[in-house]
């Protein structure tokens, strides 16, 4: 009996203990949670400190406009949350804005997440922001466009926006005997100075370089696919009937160009390459100083990696390397055909503090921060007074003028409901003609298989 | 009879008293998330977009999706192969062929080898995946070593996927089967190897007939575990491939995560991991039933 006794008084006393332990635990988290904040200097309400959520490879950046910020605000903090870089980041910020623990008051929202995340109920509306914010009338009109959801409402504040366009290595082209400045007029003039490229390149030396791998998935839907499919005529989406378009005349255009370059002509890169990741690393901090790489589909941000204090500063970076405007396919059309894209700066619904979101978002989305960003990044600038700017027109380390010249051309990505799942059916479908696993032929009746399989077949019109 | 009935009703508080901890965290932990796991399987939530906000029932929809898949049938041939490869040829034999090495060895090679064996299974997945890509990168290791005997180089990453992540599941994890087999062979009286030595039994009968018979029960709890592990490895895949080249080394787990968290399709992976589920538990069934057979005889 008495051991039994025993025996009972010992659980007992181990619930007690596991429950002092939870206690326990909670009070030292709530000590922490203060002292932080008193760490940080903030010694009243939570409403002094602003979460804001940008890529890692921007947080240094970021700091110095927020400690700016701050010093113009006295009292405020900013705390910057850093977002992997890459497609995660979509993931990682959608993730953090499902709830209030998590949530930052102020994120980069990639423009084609805009209507997707706004019809998931994760973004703050912003136009009545915009009716009392002096600077709105900066922006054109097509760009604040660019950052509304599907019901028109604005959710996003333009602060960048770029192009795609052929970046070509200067000397190596004179080498192979193509006439510089190279502009060529249709895809047949791309494939044939890769030719000419491969025949005067070494060992491990890359012609030309299409995206094709699951690991830069949004990069080869709109760099190579989107862009190439936009060249040819053809629409993905048909905003008057709100249904997805298979149009495989226009589709096998582009599987035969990717089929060229990388399985008959040979002139792409090695899959060891197109599947690393962050191949563009690669590309900007080695492959394009070290002459190993002719021609490539990118963006016209891509001289702001070699500015000054960058990790790849290069300075004479454009001595090197030159810009072509993207070809259509035979050259009918416009003649010319680039994907544009860009970033905004967005207010989860989420955020715990709004008002300061929107202090912050006055701040950073202001002349002077875009400015600063475009300088900083290469990208091209939203603002018309940012455009004007001397600063910005004279920079040295970027293409701004000549990618300025290709926004007539521009296409965007029909950013709808569906497309964040439908893009990377489109890159998986790019990937298999790349490493041979499927001919166009097969590629073409896989993506009309795929697309009616994921938007239903009700939604899809096939030409 | 009263104090029997009393005694008894104790006994029954005293044990649900010491259960309710482990019942309590399992419920939080495990069972909770697993009711949500099925729930969410039956609906098309998404991360984004309109059924972020509002999902709906789809029924089976889910389920009959993995089945039109046109990747599922490779993408299962790849879990098998991992599975069968890394998991259960590699990981178990090596194991259980280093285990009985090792035994009556003298301590310090047991320890240097145990050691070194051990290494792999402490070492962070990602580390080690980062280590293998290094290892078989087009510049890495391997290559250099080839390279002394004139031979060049081979994206071993791309031109044999499969057989990269394979090796490196084995260096991974072999060190769990070693540990159980060590522990069980430990457990084999010696009298009773040297009884059927002067028996006349040689080393093979002796391993089949004595060895494997003894250690049975071991060797299911390690399928099982080893098999259950391998079908849900994810981080040493994802960091040395990505799934890649093309699908070349997606296994089911890997399937999932593509689904849920790159094309945002949650309530679809949701559905692959119940499949997972429902495989692993298969298994194990067939495991369970192998060795209870063998009994009857």
């Amino acid at each position: 009996m008495f051991k039994k006794k025993i025996a009972g008084l010992l659980a007992a006393m181990m619930c007690v203990s596991l429950i002092g332990c939870g206690g326990g635990g909670d009070k030292p988290a709530d000590e922490t949670k203060k002292a932080e904040t008193e760490e940080t200097g903030s010694t009243s309400a939570d409403s002094d400190v602003i979460k804001m959520a940008v890529g890692a490879d921007r947080v240094d950046f970021y700091r110095g406009l927020a400690d700016e910020f701050e010093k113009q605000n006295p009292g405020k903090k900013v705390e910057i949350i850093e977002i992997v870089n890459g497609s995660d980041m979509y993931t990682k910020i959608t993730m953090m804005m499902q709830s209030k623990e998590t949530s930052p008051d102020l994120i980069t929202e990639d423009g084609f997440m805009i209507m997707s995340d706004a019809e998931a109920g994760y973004l703050e509306p912003l136009d009545e922001f915009m009716k009392n914010w002096e600077d709105a009338g900066q922006f054109e009109q097509a760009i604040l466009d660019g950052a509304k959801g599907a019901d028109g409402v604005q959710y996003g504040v333009p602060f960048s926006t770029d192009t795609q366009c052929l970046w070509y290595d200067k000397k190596l082209m004179e080498e192979a005997g193509v006439s510089v400045p190279f502009q060529p007029k249709n895809w047949d003039e791309i494939i044939e100075a890769g030719k000419k490229l491969k025949e005067v390149g070494g060992d491990g030396f890359i012609p030309f370089f299409l995206y094709a791998s699951k690991t830069s998935p949004e990069e080869t839907s709109m760099r190579t696919f989107q862009e190439l499919y936009s060249g040819t005529g053809g629409t993905l989406y048909d905003f008057d009937t709100k249904k997805w378009v298979v149009d495989k005349e226009n589709l096998l255009k582009v599987y035969n160009f990717v089929n060229d370059v990388y399985n008959v002509e040979k002139i792409g890169a090695p899959l060891s390459i197109v599947s690393q990741q962050k191949v563009e690393d690669l590309f900007v901090s080695d492959y394009m100083k070290n002459g190993k790489l002719g021609m490539i589909f990118t963006g016209s941000w891509v001289p702001g990696n070699w500015g000054e204090g960058r990790t790849y500063e290069w300075p004479e970076g454009l001595d090197t390397w030159a810009v072509a405007k993207i070809p259509t396919y035979d050259g009918s059309g416009d003649g010319f055909s680039t994907m544009s894209g860009g970033w905004t700066w967005a207010i989860p619904k989420n955020a715990n503090n709004k008002a300061g979101g929107e202090e912050l978002l006055k701040f950073i989305a202001g002349k002077d921060c875009q400015l600063k960003y475009a300088m900083f990044s290469g990208d091209l600038a939203v603002r018309k007074d940012v455009m004007e700017d001397e600063t910005y027109l004279s920079q040295k380390m970027s293409v701004v003028k000549e990618a300025g010249e290709m926004l007539p051309y521009a296409h965007f990505r029909p950013s709808v409901e569906g497309y964040s799942t439908l893009t990377t059916m489109f890159t998986e479908v790019v990937e298999s003609i790349a490493m041979g696993s499927a001919s166009p032929d097969d590629a073409a009746a896989t993506f009309e298989s795929e697309m009616k399989r994921i938007v239903g077949e009700e939604n899809v019109t096939v030409k | 009879m009263v104090g029997t009935r009393n005694q008894q009703k104790r006994k029954i508080w005293k044990t649900a008293l010491f259960f309710s901890p482990s019942i309590l965290l399992l419920g939080v932990f495990f069972i909770g998330p697993m009711i949500m796991t099925v729930f969410f399987s039956f609906t098309d939530i998404s991360l984004t977009g309109s059924s972020a906000q509002a999902m709906k029932f789809v029924g089976f929809r889910n389920f009959i999706e993995i089945f039109k898949d046109p990747k599922l049938l490779t993408v299962l041939k790849n879990t098998m192969v991992f599975l069968v490869f890394s998991g259960i040829i590699g990981q178990q034999c090596l194991g259980f062929l280093l285990a009985s090495l090792m035994r009556g060895k003298n301590r310090l090679v047991r320890k240097f080898v145990g050691f070194t064996v051990v290494a792999g299974w402490i070492t962070p997945e990602v580390i080690a995946a980062f280590m293998f890509s290094s290892f078989f990168a087009d510049a890495g290791t391997l290559n250099k070593i080839i390279g002394i005997f004139g031979a060049s180089p081979v994206s071993w990453l791309f031109t044999f996927p499969m057989a990269c992540v394979v090796i490196a599941n084995i260096w991974k994890g072999s060190a769990y089967s070693m540990m159980m087999f060590q522990a069980s062979l430990d457990n084999i009286s010696d009298d009773i190897v040297e009884a059927a030595r002067i028996d006349g039994a040689g080393g093979l009968q002796i391993l089949l007939r004595i060895t494997l018979p003894m250690i049975k029960s071991t060797m299911a709890t390690t399928f099982v575990i080893v098999t259950l592990s391998t079908l849900g490895a994810f981080g040493l895949v994802f960091a040395m491939t990505g799934g890649g080249p093309a699908i070349m080394t997606t296994t089911l787990s890997i399937f999932m995560y593509q689904k849920a968290f790159i094309a945002y399709q949650i309530g679809y992976g949701m559905a692959i991991a119940l499949f997972i589920l429902a495989i692993g538990i298969l298994l194990s069934l067939v495991y369970i039933r192998l060795i209870r057979a063998n009994d009857g005889n």
